[in-house]
């Protein structure tokens, strides 16, 4: 008896992609597109064990919704996905032996697909499985451990993909701090800017649609064109005031990328922290009021903490939006791992495009959830 | 102890209040009570000053409130509101322990107070102490209200429409919870409601008002049998005068002491309508009373009922 | 206590000179930069490794932006050297009309004297190469019909050859660029024998020829492009000089080379030893086999024997 369309939407989903979509790719070079290989043919050499956690994932939609049952998917999932990329990584080490140096062996459309159908499955059922918040974040990150370990074994070194990371191992490095660095230091002016910001709006009606405007207006204006408009103001101030230019403040670089992504993140931080406010039971307020607190006391004892998980929710959006938008600091001379991934378009590489892109997805989802917990922490009591 | 001379609050070009005036003597039990847009409650929040008067005094001790801090005047005052308000991140015994902590007690001293009130309220038998308001029920959420009002030994507590969101039984109970702690603590309250069930039920005196003016005020039984006019008239109810009455009376007023009447006795403190339905069921016109203990105290005569 | 503070000022100092790489600029290093392309880097790369060997401390803007970021950035003292094209002088001094950058040596010495003077920034020896817009036949194709040069490939276009060009859209409309090849050689291409790629940049365009794309067999290129010799293309040869050159020089604001004079013939011979079959041979490096620039720039100049 057919009990979840869910799950056999997602594996009949797996196996329309690993059927008609090429497994992998190999291509004589880095420039040409290779030749696909499909998911039938990787499974010929040595793949046939991941049948397995196959088999339970694509019955998955039949079994009883019970805890036993769920686990097993849980962990056929875990397997499988593993597998498929221990597989992709196998098939990529078999064809370097016969090929030239120069070729290329690339994570194709149906791994992909095959990879997010699964994932998909896990997420589901982790879902089902109604964990804590903090145990959904251990058993996501117990589920991306062996993808990990193979990762960190080099098993996929035949990768295209971990073949570019190798060509630029300091440059990824690099990059992927110098990306959480401008994140962190975007941060720092929108919390002093947004807070303040979202406050006023929320206590002077008058002050509300003003500023959400102009900030909805800063949001309008693409990246280039705001750096455009930074450049000349910042290197004038850096020719006038020397000591600026000396600490790094100037028309390229960081200064105008803080200054731009702030420009950007202050929208979703000021429009929570008023909303926050607003959330704040007015009954609570006249409670408050009426047994002699003042503002302040009204703020910090009361306010703050019942705003809290809304805030919280406002800058996760806002950082993983600002993860985001970082790339686009590569192209202002402030690197991060929009340089990597600027660099892999110019030169027509998907694989280089990949690995500035990757790990910027992996960040925003890893913050998401660990914002999310954080979220359902300050909500505890707060209902 | 609350005097108003002639005191009004406009708003929007209209008098929500109109040269307002009456008193409230300490220890009394004082009830604002009428239709909606009557002002009962803007009346009550011109107290502690949630809401400013635009004309007139309101005298707290003799004192005009608008010469006190604000914060001051109101930790002098215990403030309960309908929904509660409780802090939903604070537990209850943190929620009752807010005004003392304003006013930076001891530790010691804040333990001990909210010990006693959590005993006066009845929360610690039901082992609210440690929940969060959530977790509790709407009588028990009132009931932290009405303790964290007390928790600094205010002066007067201000009440408004505290039990108006309850269903009728937990109203019941909390009245007569709040009757309770009013005869305990002596406390002086200004309660409003737009319940005259509950006025008649609780009041030492009921100030009625209408469009922002006093239309009468007097005792219970004053309303009920002398009303100004015809708006008091019908407010009070013309459709069943006598039984309210008997609502508003305890058994313990007409009591003959000493006789004795067989079958089980009805309690000193029920009402006279609770007796009256006692015997019509009973089929007899007398009823044995008994103390809080269960012991007989007396008989009470369906003729005493009548009596004026 | 004060142990712990130190040590907070000390992590504050490090993250802000993380932040301002410039903060601890004693010696003041030199501050290379590059344009995002594989030949920027390549060249960018070579500057880095030449001035480092040679004792000279930089800063590494590698891949700072392109034109309009790199360009600005120089003028205003944000950086203090990167490689640029000679016949990007045309756009910086508005002379686009000029025939003078479509001469190797006369644009150089034309730009270097015109920057020189107007912005203190002073071009060093270019390479003896020329990366400007080119027409490319895939290799079959070519030998096919025998062409080696435009004047080949205008005859075999207007013979009813089956061309069939991928270009951005820049390549196809801007009048120094196709339009202009189309009016030296006395050929015009359908709009059916044009495939525009939009954004198209020329690794997408020689692929395309190569792989035969939509019947793509000719590519829109740079004359120093990598990808073209590995992917099987033929450069078209220009014989009347239609584009402006675009050679690769070093250029370096005047304070600084006065500063470290040794910059001027370190570079030099490294410069005049990249022709365009070297440059499109390393840039192939990079961009078909991906190894690393820093890696293929440095391999070259211990090859060279420039390093050591």
């Amino acid at each position: 008896m057919l009990r979840d369309r869910v799950l056999l939407l997602l594996a009949a989903g797996g196996v329309a992609g690993a059927a008609a979509l090429p497994f992998v790719a190999h291509a004589p070079n880095r420039l040409l597109s290779g030749v696909p290989v499909a998911f039938g043919a990787v499974l010929a050499d040595g793949g046939l064990l991941i049948l397995g956690p196959a088999a339970v994932l694509l019955v998955a939609a039949w079994l009883p919704a019970r805890r036993p049952y769920q686990l097993l998917v849980v962990g056929a999932a875990v397997v499988f996905m593993a597998g498929i990329v221990w597989l992709a990584g196998a098939h990529a080490a078999l064809l370097a032996r016969t090929g030239s140096p120069i070729a290329r062996t690339s994570l194709a459309s149906g791994f992909w697909v095959v990879l997010l159908a699964a994932a998909l499955m896990l997420a589901e059922m982790l879902h089902r499985l109604a964990l804590s918040p903090a145990a959904r974040i251990v058993a996501g990150l117990g589920a991306a451990l062996p993808i990990v370990a193979l990762v960190v074994s080099g098993a996929l070194g035949h990768l295209s993909l971990l073949q570019e990371y190798a060509n630029r191992r300091d440059v990824f490095e690099e990059a992927l701090l110098r990306h959480i660095e401008i994140v962190l230091a975007t941060m720092l002016p929108t919390l002093a800017l947004g807070v303040p910001l979202g406050m006023l709006a929320q206590r002077r009606a008058a002050w509300r649609a003003p500023v959400f405007s102009v900030l909805n207006v800063v949001q309008t204006i693409p990246s280039i064109a705001l750096f455009g408009l930074l450049l000349e103001p910042l290197a004038d101030l850096a020719r006038a005031v020397p000591a600026l230019g000396r600490i790094g403040i100037g028309g390229i670089g960081l200064a105008p990328t803080i200054i731009a992504l702030t420009l950007y993140s202050l929208l979703p931080l000021a429009r929570n922290v008023t909303a926050a406010l607003d959330d704040v039971p007015a009954d609570v307020l006249e409670a408050a009021r009426g047994m002699g607190m003042t503002s302040g006391q009204i703020l910090w004892r009361v306010e703050l903490w019942l705003a809290l998980p809304i805030f919280l929710s406002g800058l996760r959006i806002t950082i993983v939006q600002a993860i985001g938008l970082t790339v686009v600091a590569a192209l202002i001379g402030a690197g991060g791992l929009g340089a990597i991934m600027f660099q892999g378009l110019f030169a027509n590489a998907l694989d280089l495009v990949m690995l500035g892109v990757l790990p910027v997805v992996l960040m925003a989802v890893a913050v998401d959830a660990g914002m999310k917990l954080l979220v359902s922490l300050a909500a505890r009591h707060a209902a | 102890m609350i005097s108003f001379d002639s005191v009004s609050k406009n708003f929007g070009g209209a008098n929500v209040v109109d040269r307002l005036s009456f008193t409230v003597e300490a220890g009394e039990f004082a009830v604002l009570i009428g239709p909606s847009g009557s002002g009962k409650s803007t009346t009550l929040k011109m107290i502690n000053r949630l809401i400013d008067r635009d004309a007139g005094v309101i005298r707290f001790d003799g004192q005009d409130v608008q010469a006190v801090a604000v914060e001051a005047l109101r930790r002098r005052m215990g403030y309960v509101i309908q929904s509660g308000g409780l802090f939903p991140n604070w537990t209850v015994e943190r929620n009752i322990a807010a005004v003392p902590s304003l006013l930076r007690w001891s530790r010691a001293r804040i333990a001990e107070r909210v010990e006693a009130l959590l005993h006066l309220l009845r929360l610690d038998e039901e082992g609210c102490r440690g929940r969060y308001p959530h977790q509790l029920s709407g009588g028990q959420q009132q009931r932290v209200g009405v303790a964290r009002a007390l928790a600094a030994d205010p002066d007067v507590l201000l009440m408004d429409e505290p039990f108006g969101a309850l269903d009728p039984i937990t109203r019941e109970a909390l009245q007569v919870e709040i009757a309770r702690i009013h005869a305990e603590t002596g406390k002086t309250i200004v309660f409003v409601t737009h319940d005259m069930q509950e006025a008649l039920k609780l009041a030492s005196r009921i100030v009625i008002l209408d469009h922002g003016r006093l239309v009468q005020v007097g005792t219970p039984i004053e309303l009920l049998t002398a009303p100004a006019n015809d708006f008091v008239r019908e407010f009070v109810g013309q459709d069943d005068p006598g039984g309210r009455l008997l609502a508003i009376e305890t058994v313990a007023q007409r009591v003959r002491a000493g006789e004795v009447a067989p079958g089980p006795p009805i309690a000193a403190s029920a009402t006279l309508r609770q007796a009256l339905s006692a015997m019509i069921v009973r089929h007899e016109d007398r009823i044995g009373v008994a103390d809080p203990a269960g012991r007989p105290i007396g008989t009470l005569y369906l003729a005493d009922i009548v009596r004026r | 206590m004060t142990g712990d503070l130190t040590r907070r000022n000390l992590a504050f100092a490090t993250a802000l000179m993380a932040l301002a790489p410039n903060l601890a600029r004693a010696a003041a290093p030199v501050r290379v930069a590059c344009k995002p392309d594989t030949e920027g880097r390549l060249l960018g790369d070579m500057i880095i490794a030449m001035l480092n060997a040679n004792g000279i401390a930089t800063v590494n803007r590698l891949g700072l932006g392109g034109t309009k970021i790199i360009r600005p950035a120089i003028l205003s003292v944000e950086s203090d050297m990167y490689p640029e094209y000679t016949g990007n002088g045309a756009f910086f001094f508005h002379l686009e009309s000029d025939p003078i950058w479509k001469n190797a040596q006369q644009g150089y010495q034309k730009v270097k004297a015109l920057d020189a003077e107007k912005n203190q920034i002073i071009w060093l020896q270019p390479a003896a190469a020329d990366n400007t817009w080119a027409i490319a036949v895939r290799k079959d194709v070519a030998d096919q019909h025998h062409l080696k040069t435009l004047e080949d490939f205008a005859g075999w276009v207007n013979g009813g050859g089956g061309t069939k060009i991928a270009a951005s859209a820049e390549f196809v409309e801007s009048p120094a660029a196709l339009p202009a090849f189309e009016k030296a050689y006395g050929f015009k291409l359908k709009g059916s024998q044009i495939l525009t790629l939009a954004g198209g940049n020329t690794a997408a365009t020689i692929r395309a020829a190569a792989e035969g794309t939509s019947g793509v067999n000719t590519a829109m290129a740079y004359g120093t492009d990598g990808a073209l010799a590995l992917l099987g293309m033929v450069v078209l040869q220009d014989d009347k000089h239609v584009q402006m050159v675009y050679a690769p020089a070093p250029v370096i604001r005047e304070a600084v080379l006065q500063a470290n004079p040794r910059i001027k013939d370190l570079l030099a011979p490294v410069f005049a030893s990249l022709d365009t079959m070297t440059l499109r041979r390393l840039n192939a490096d990079i961009a078909v086999k991906g190894e690393d620039s820093k890696q293929v720039a440095e391999t070259y100049l211990k090859q060279k024997g420039f390093l050591k």
